[in-house]
């Protein structure tokens, strides 16, 4: 994705992996690491929190920054080559980052009809691995991965 | 991560992501401790996860404007490779400081939803655009 645009902001939100309903498999692993953690179930973040997993419950505040892909602000600079953008997709954070945009090919299968294509990809991928201050205010750990 | 039935930026087919917290926080997901390795001396990262969840949109238009989305899952195992000098950074406008390394990146990677599997090529076939890794501190870390 190519969201290099940097016209000014006009915000704009929609629905995440974390305001959608949970899958049974998704239910059940929140449902045990969040056990007892109903009053705060504001800040949960569900969407990969599996049972036995090791990962952040308190979501982290996005970037103040950003770029305007379509005339749409986010909150996310893009990287580019030769400098460094912003690399992280959280504030309030210190630790390890990373973040890169690669391109490749592959081949997709249409599981219907078994029919393969060639695709072309560019994945803007990224990690956040360190300390954070979360939505709750408080310090927290938590590894990160920006899709 | 986006795949495209033709040239990338032509023609786009699929466009995975977590989509955008209602915080406005972007196309991050929380991924298990361990799933990061870095050795930042070394130059070497790594990231790796395996069926997470994400949204499928299908362009990026539609993925920033919160257009209709299919369930689907990726997995992935991305390494970075630095090219020396670590650079000292202090983004003062931006506010963020630390140390960086400007990469290269492999990666394979897959997604599944209904009716559709993607498989990357060899990881060694992946072009390097831009990337970086590195140590920072923003916000409130972030002492200027």
């Amino acid at each position: 994705m190519d969201v290099s645009n940097t016209d000014r902001p006009k915000s704009f939100r929609h629905r995440h992996l974390w305001g959608r309903p949970l899958s049974r498999r998704e239910f059940i692993g929140a449902s045990i690491i969040s056990a007892g953690a109903t009053a705060t179930a504001g800040l949960w973040m569900p969407a990969v929190a599996l049972a036995g997993d090791r990962v952040a419950t308190v979501a982290p505040q996005p970037i103040p920054g950003g770029v305007s892909p379509f005339g749409i602000f986010i909150h996310h600079f893009p990287p580019a080559p030769g400098v460094v953008n912003e690399p992280s997709q959280i504030t309030d954070f210190n630790g390890f980052v990373g973040i890169c945009r690669v391109r490749g090919q592959g081949t997709g299968t249409d599981l219907a009809t078994g029919a393969h294509s060639r695709l072309s990809f560019q994945v803007d991928n990224g990690f956040m691995d360190g300390v954070y201050v979360g939505v709750d205010g408080k310090d927290h750990r938590g590894t990160f991965a920006f899709v | 991560m986006d795949l495209f039935d033709g040239p990338v930026g032509s023609n786009q087919v699929h466009d995975f992501s977590p989509g955008i917290a209602p915080n406005g926080l972007f196309w991050t997901q929380a991924i298990e401790q361990g799933s990061v390795k870095v050795q930042l001396g070394d130059g070497a990262a790594s990231m790796r996860a395996t069926n997470l969840p994400e949204e499928d949109a299908h362009t990026l238009l539609n993925a920033l404007t919160g257009g209709p989305t299919e369930p689907s899952t990726v997995s992935f195992d991305m390494r970075w490779t630095g090219q020396p000098p670590l650079m000292d950074v202090t983004d003062a406008v931006h506010g963020f400081t630390g140390s960086f390394m400007f990469s290269t990146v492999t990666i394979d990677w897959s997604a599944q939803e209904a009716g559709f599997s993607f498989v990357s090529d060899p990881a060694d076939t992946t072009s390097t655009v831009a990337a970086v890794m590195g140590r920072e501190r923003n916000g409130v870390f972030f002492s200027g």
